[in-house]
């Protein structure tokens, strides 16, 4: 008996060793990992917060055009802001705010709207439009053009699509939108996003997008079927330490690029609601089997260094780029940029630290994508920093000089994102038929684009769809001659390989004693 | 039977060629074993005819500089102004001179004589203290166009000069009492605080603005050397830290926030550097726990600027320098101000273009790790000395070019690089002001207290 009592205890002591190594595998994790993301149906509670946040849209709709104003009262806006505007809908849908009928006319006249607007160039949507006439603007909202935004643009496509996917009745209005856009100058061979302005009246294409909204303007491309392989990888990127979490920036130099390297929620967060955190084309729907690895990790680390800066320095944080009710009338909010840990700056790079704030749409997109205490505490803070019939605060201020009574589209619109999210999990849906499918039936964008006697493909610079069964099935069927990708369209940048998988850096620096 | 023999004898030839070793050199290799320049590959043996050489083109910059009036060396050449850091770097270059055998007793003693004569009738400010910037013909309270004024004082130019005054006491120690005195005559009362902090002041618009200034590296030197003196320098010595991470590595930079205080945050090779070659990272009278931090930092220092080297194909040896146009002095950095490997010149502003492999980086750095790296760093340098002038700032990262500023901090830095060589490792032995000094004997005289919040005359406190 005793003997063999000694004959276990190299087994015992085995088992002691590997627990203690897994236990401390899992100590180099973030919390933020474990916490799941909510869902289930709306509270009371919940719904009455989204009805708060539809008023802004009820407020500031346009029935010249059926836009919306980005910021109450100001009758300008922007691709990105439109786009926030098509998710409010979508929830206003879903959360059945509103019923088919209203949702069905302010549609109709918005995707008229986008479809005859007067493009930058011919090419893409230029950055403002008045919401009064749909005229392109400059940021004054005086008639004239200013450039396009790739990652506005970026963000319409995948509103677009979302819509198309949940409602393919409008696939045909929004096919023709994406049809009637030139893409020569937004997206290069090697899958960098290009933005344009205007300099002395020429036209300028810059690279544009910075880790986090790169990734997310380039997952909209990505739908549509574009190549976006060097805005899709994490690389160029360094960490910062930032209350013992490391949190990945991109190293593009500031001082050299005019281009703030910003890390913020919004960007992770959108791609959580929208995408689940999954790559943009995942068919798969289940919320806690990430098939985008990196950028759900990413996202955890921005999360946790805001829930760990409550926690050691009891300042409530929820960070993102937000308006102000004042000058400089709009910040970047950040959770780190241009070499500082919360830094908060005006476009101009100038440091505002009274300006610091509680982002509402942060706030709530952190509450419905970790399910934490901390967010909880969150919630609590915004739940009721609304005014009846304008919607929700833009933000809270840092250092409690109250609310940024500041009410936009973006920040109702994501707010609104958020709860359906609770709802119905990641946000963009797949509805039509998989093109894997045998019986699939390609859509209008989809028979324009393989079709190799449609010059506007490559005029416009679109993209090359993968030739599955049914679409050559299809082009047998109609005698369509198909237009396929050269065999050698990655020798132009032969050091981006969009499959190689991104290894994760270390998450959690030691700074802190048990 | 001859096999016991030869162990017999083996054993007491071994020990005394361990004891050879050791005691050698003035016992060279014992300091070495026990001031833990162990810990480095640091470049430990006499000189190689070469490398007197470079000794003596950097002292033909204080030859050639040196103001007969007053003993003082200009602060770059023909310039005739100078920092209190300065006359710190003109002492332990002296020291280094007579070691290295470039002067003999004779002008040693004419030196050292007129540089006390002047820094004891050394002009001081309104709060008695010495003040930011001298004449060094006149030693007179001027600014940088020369002009007497009013000024405040630095707390980290106090620290160099104390430093070397007690580094001349441990390698003359006949001129001891002397050297007290200097430090006798200064008050102390605004400079450190209770709480072991340093203050520094400087006038704007004719009023004193006192600050604290120092930031990570410089404040923890500074801190040790006043502690020589016994100061009791508490706060200074641990500043408020927060993490950067390049190349993988993470790296302690001061927290307090630039934007806000207008003092620069750097992370550079001098500060980080001195504590090793004076001290082997163990100035006395702090804890072990300090004394490991300066010893990590350094660590950090210089393998991150080889790091960048291997990485990168950038050679790499950051410190501050001197420009002979605007922006003047440049401090370039292996972090600064949020960014890896910033060149900011005192206006504040980024000039990447500026950016250079520094000679004082490179000979600091060479002496300390004999490595590949430090090999290749000082072949770009080791030509960069005009024989009639002394050494140059630095060579041009962006073209190659050599900027031909000569200075005495450079110069200094030379020879006090090549002292450790020659010393086989740090210049002190202790450091530590002795009970048996005059300077204590005048701070704890109860009945005639000097009255300058000299470490005496303070609440006893514990040096942490």
């Amino acid at each position: 008996m005793k003997l063999k009592a000694l004959l276990f205890f190299p087994l015992l002591a085995g088992f002691m060793a590997l627990w203690i190594t897994l236990s401390q595998a899992r100590a180099g994790d973030l919390p933020a990992s474990d916490y799941a993301p909510r869902s289930g149906k709306l509270t009371a509670q919940e719904m009455t917060m989204a009805r708060n946040a539809w008023q802004y849209f009820v407020a500031n709709y346009q029935p010249t055009t059926g836009l919306v104003n980005a910021v109450n009262k100001y009758p300008s806006t922007t691709m990105w802001d439109s786009a926030s505007y098509l998710a409010a809908l979508t929830a206003a849908r879903e959360l059945g705010i509103i019923d088919k009928a209203e949702f069905d006319r302010r549609m109709l006249k918005i995707l008229a709207t986008i479809n005859k607007l007067d493009l930058f160039r011919n090419e893409l949507p230029n950055k403002a439009y008045n919401t009064l006439t749909a005229q392109k603007v400059n940021y004054t909202n005086k008639p004239g053009e200013i450039g396009f935004s790739a990652l506005d643009i970026g963000r319409m496509l995948i509103w677009l699509k979302v819509i198309k996917e949940r409602y393919p009745e409008y696939g045909n209005s929004i096919d023709n939108i994406v049809l009637g856009w030139d893409f020569s100058h937004a997206v290069d061979p090697c899958g960098t996003l290009y933005g344009a302005y205007l300099e002395n009246g020429q036209p300028k294409y810059v690279q544009e997008g910075r880790l986090g909204y790169e990734e997310y303007g380039a997952a909209g491309f990505q739908l549509w079927g574009f190549n976006t392989c060097q805005a899709s990888r994490p690389q160029p990127y360094e960490l910062a330490e930032i209350y013992c979490v490391l949190v990945p920036y991109d190293t593009r130099d500031p001082r050299a690029t005019s281009q703030h390297n910003y890390v913020v929620t919004e960007s992770y967060l959108l791609y959580g609601l929208e995408f689940g955190f999954d790559n943009p084309n995942d068919r798969n729907n289940s919320p806690r089997n990430y098939s985008h690895p990196w950028m759900k990790n990413f996202a955890d680390r921005v999360y946790q260094a805001q829930e760990n800066r409550y926690t050691i320095t009891g300042v409530l944080t929820a960070r993102s780029e937000h308006q102000l009710d004042k000058a400089p009338y709009f910040v970047y909010d950040t959770v780190y940029t241009d070499g500082y840990d919360w830094n908060t700056i005006t476009d101009k790079g100038q440091f505002m630290p009274s300006a610091a704030a509680v982002s509402l749409k942060a706030a709530l997109g952190m509450w419905v994508l970790w399910d934490s205490p901390y967010t909880d505490r969150l919630m609590s803070a915004i739940e009721n920093a609304n005014e009846e019939g304008k919607g929700y605060y833009e933000g809270l201020y840092e250092n409690g000089d109250g609310p940024i009574k500041e009410f936009t589209a973006n920040n109702n619109g994501i707010m609104l994102e958020a709860l359906l999210f609770k709802k119905e999990g990641k946000l963009l849906q797949f509805n039509t038929d998989n093109p894997k499918n045998r019986n699939f039936a390609p859509s209008l964008w989809e028979k324009k684009l393989v079709d190799l006697f449609e010059e506007n493909n490559a005029r416009r610079n679109r993209p090359f769809l993968e030739s599955t069964p049914s679409v050559k099935n299809w082009c047998q069927q109609t005698g369509t001659t198909q237009r396929t990708k050269p065999a050698c369209q990655a020798c132009q940048c032969a050091s981006c390989n969009a499959d190689e998988p991104v290894k994760l850096p270390p998450v959690t620096a030691q700074c802190l004693k048990p | 039977m001859s096999k016991t023999v030869v162990r017999w004898l083996a054993i007491p030839l071994l020990l005394l060629a361990a004891a050879f070793a050791l005691f050698s050199e003035g016992g060279a290799g014992w300091r070495w074993l026990t001031k833990g320049a162990w810990n480095t590959t640091a470049r430990v043996s006499s000189l190689t005819p070469q490398e007197r050489e470079w000794a003596a083109i950097a002292w033909r910059y204080f030859v050639n500089n040196t103001q007969p009036q007053t003993g003082l060396v200009n602060g770059s050449d023909k310039q005739p102004r100078v920092t209190l850091w300065q006359m710190g770097d003109t002492l332990i270059a002296l020291l280094a001179a007579k070691d290295l055998d470039l002067v003999d007793d004779k002008e040693f003693d004419a030196r050292l004589t007129r540089l006390l004569g002047t820094l004891n009738r050394l002009m001081l400010t309104d709060s008695r203290t010495p003040g930011r910037l001298y004449s060094s013909q006149t030693a007179t309270l001027v600014d940088f166009s020369g002009k007497p004024v009013k000024s405040g004082w630095s707390a980290k130019d106090m620290a160099r000069l104390m430093l070397a005054l007690r580094l001349t006491a441990e390698r003359a120690p006949q001129y001891r009492e002397y050297l007290d005195k200097v430090i006798l005559r200064w008050n102390f009362c605004p400079v450190m605080d209770g709480e072991g902090e340093l203050w520094s002041a400087s006038l704007q618009n004719g009023q004193p603005v006192v600050r604290e200034e120092l930031r990570l590296g410089e404040s923890e030197y500074a801190a040790s050397a006043f502690r020589l003196w016994g100061f009791p320098a508490g706060k200074a010595l641990t500043p408020p830290s927060k993490n950067v991470i390049i190349y993988q590595r993470s790296l302690p930079v001061d927290a307090r926030d630039p934007r806000t205080t207008w003092q620069p945050s750097i992370l550079s090779t001098v500060p980080a550097m001195l504590p090793g070659l004076e001290f082997g990272w163990q100035p006395p009278g702090l804890s072990d726990e300090v004394q490991t931090l300066l010893r990590d930092r350094a660590q950090g220092v210089w393998l991150t600027q080889k790091t960048r080297w291997e990485k990168e194909k950038t050679l790499t040896a950051r410190a501050d320098f001197t420009l002979a146009q605007a922006p003047w002095h440049v401090e370039d950095s292996v972090w600064g101000n949020g960014y890896a490997w910033n060149t900011l010149g005192d206006d504040g502003k980024y000039y990447p273009r500026l950016a250079q492999v520094t000679t004082k980086a490179v000979f600091t750095l060479w002496v300390l790790w004999d490595t590949a790296y430090t090999n290749a760093l000082m072949a770009v340098t080791e030509h960069l000395n005009d024989p009639e002038r002394g050494w140059f700032e630095g060579r041009v990262e962006a073209t190659g070019d050599i900027n031909k500023m000569v200075t005495l901090s450079t110069n200094a830095m030379v020879l006090e690089a090549l002292l450790y060589k020659a010393n086989g490792g740090p210049l002190f032995r202790d450091g530590l002001i002795d009970d048996e000094s005059y300077f204590v004997r005048r701070t704890t005289d109860e009945f005639n207290k000097p009255g300058l919040c000299l470490p005496g005359e303070r609440t006893p406190r514990a040096a942490p």
